[in-house]
């Protein structure tokens, strides 16, 4: 069986595109990371597309745009995860020996928000949809932001944490992304200008929050036998691509961490690694309190003390082990769709020596790392082949 | 429709939020028909009990004066979120709550909220 090896890379950088569609976006991505690869649109022999809230087809969209190849184009929606699937996807028609040539994109544009009741409007008494709406309605509707906040808050009340070690992480990953020029929010950012920015969800003020926006990143999975056909310089082997959902109906707090657990240890065990093997982490941080829970969950910290790793540097470009290198979802962006696949494009980056002045030195391995809404949790290992 | 939800509201004002109980011992609200831990279809309907405390809780975005959603860990063990009838500035985790009639926000729906149980009457 041939391994999936990532051939090439590419993205639009995250930020607003109010003049451009979705089809446009991905096209980019998709025509970048088929040149990165030295192979053509005309060659690929599958496309996924991962994308969430963007319609029905969105990926057929771009593939249209790109031009009639006749390849099929699975479409993939699994919220914040819908990059990342689509990408584990790719990989398995590879490793299948179903194709040589894969292409997973991501696609996202604000406004195309996620809508968890299918966008149906308000439902008419008595039907199974009005009893879900009341039940929802009674529970206080809180958006995603709210969870986090009660997270926080009571992450806060079981280890004594601060704000203000909440804010570093912001801090930190503002910190990457001043050096990533893909990156949406790059403005340098203070611990002060956290703890007095607008309140959105207490405690949560703005900066502990990801930005919402528009991108497209994508990749290339090709065969072994495939990557020396092209001349890849820098061939990345796909080492792991696990995927779990919840088991365990635990609270708010726990679910998350406990599938992030359970995905990475899947994770380790197909790469035949452990933590101690990983050079860099890409992670689902889109509140600041997730970078510190997960970083205990996949076994890098001892639970309970990621805010003192955090205020160490050990999760900063330089520290022992960093996360979140081209600024993660809270400042490298998060459309959703392309956000898995920003992380493959990020690690690819950093394994080849391409990532510049946010270069972590001598990296070859990473690992990836997105959960999203309603329990998904998907983790790949990727390393220098 | 929510009187499969919550039960009718008692002299007090309180109300007790109904509860699926399988033959295998899991508990879940809202209740449901097929048991999410054994897929069993024999569930009961039982009564929760009217108090529990804050697990943990945080402000609606967007609500001025900003208004309070919490997670209520209920005497049984069972969490269940809602809105809590108390101003921010009053809350802390561990504070002892009870269940009550309340219309949902924005509407005119009957629902419930939680609301600080008085230290004297504790």
């Amino acid at each position: 069986m041939t391994r999936a090896i990532v051939a090439g890379v590419g993205m639009v950088p995250f930020g607003r595109y109010p003049g451009r569609s979705i089809a446009d976006l991905g096209a980019e991505a998709a025509f970048a990371a088929l040149a990165d690869a030295g192979t053509s649109w005309q060659a690929a022999e599958v496309m996924y597309c991962g994308a969430a809230g963007a319609g029905m087809t969105p990926g057929t969209r771009v593939g249209a745009e790109m031009g009639l190849t006749g390849a099929p184009i699975i479409n993939v929606e699994n919220a914040s995860a819908s990059g990342s699937s689509a990408f584990r996807s790719a990989c398995l028609e590879v490793t299948s020996g179903n194709v040589e040539i894969a292409l997973a994109v991501g696609v996202g544009k604000f406004g195309n928000m996620l809508r968890l009741d299918g966008g149906a409007g308000r439902p008419e008494l008595g039907t199974a949809e009005y009893r879900d709406s009341l039940v929802s309605r009674m529970q206080g509707s809180l958006p995603p932001v709210g969870q986090f906040a009660m997270r926080t808050r009571r992450r806060m009340h079981e280890f004594g944490s601060t704000m203000e070690q909440f804010a570093l992480v912001a801090v930190k990953n503002r910190k990457h992304a001043e050096h990533n020029p893909y990156a949406q929010m790059r403005a340098p950012l203070t611990v002060e200008q956290v703890m007095a920015a607008r309140m959105v969800a207490d405690p949560l003020t703005v900066p502990h929050c990801c930005p919402v926006g528009d991108g497209a990143a994508a990749a290339v999975v090709v065969s072994e036998g495939k990557a020396r056909e092209l001349g890849i310089r820098v061939p990345v082997a796909v080492l792991a691509s696990t995927f779990r959902t919840p088991a365990v109906s635990g609270g708010m707090d726990t679910q998350d961490a406990d599938t992030t657990t359970r995905t990475c240890q899947q994770a380790f065990t197909e790469a035949g690694l452990g933590p101690a093997d990983i050079d860099i982490v890409q992670v689902h941080d889109a509140f600041t309190v997730e970078e510190i829970e997960y970083c205990e969950s996949m076994g890098f910290c001892e639970p309970g003390s990621g805010e003192f790793a955090v205020e160490r540097g050990d999760l900063s470009i330089g520290g022992r082990i960093p996360f979140s290198t081209d600024g993660g979802l809270l400042s490298r962006g998060h459309p959703l769709g392309p956000t898995g696949l920003a992380q493959v494009f990020e690690t690819v980056l950093q394994v080849r020596g391409d990532a510049g002045n946010r270069q972590v030195a001598g990296a070859s391995t990473g690992l990836l790392h997105m959960v999203g809404i309603g329990g998904v949790c998907l983790v790949h290992i990727l390393q220098k082949a | 429709m929510n009187d499969t939800l919550i039960s009718p509201p008692a002299a007090d004002g309180s109300v007790r939020l109904l509860l699926s109980r399988c033959e295998c011992g899991a508990v879940a609200f809202p209740p449901r028909s097929r048991c999410a831990a054994c897929s069993g279809t024999n569930l009961a309907t039982i009564e929760a009990p009217v108090s529990g405390t804050i697990y943990s809780w945080t402000t609606m975005p967007g609500s001025e004066p900003p208004a309070v959603v919490g997670v209520v860990k209920l005497e049984n063990g069972v969490s269940v979120q809602g809105y809590i009838t108390a101003p921010r500035e009053s809350m802390r985790i561990g504070l002892p709550v009870r269940s009550v009639a309340a219309a949902i926000p924005g509407s005119d729906d009957p629902g419930y909220a939680f609301e600080p149980i008085e230290e004297a009457s504790l």
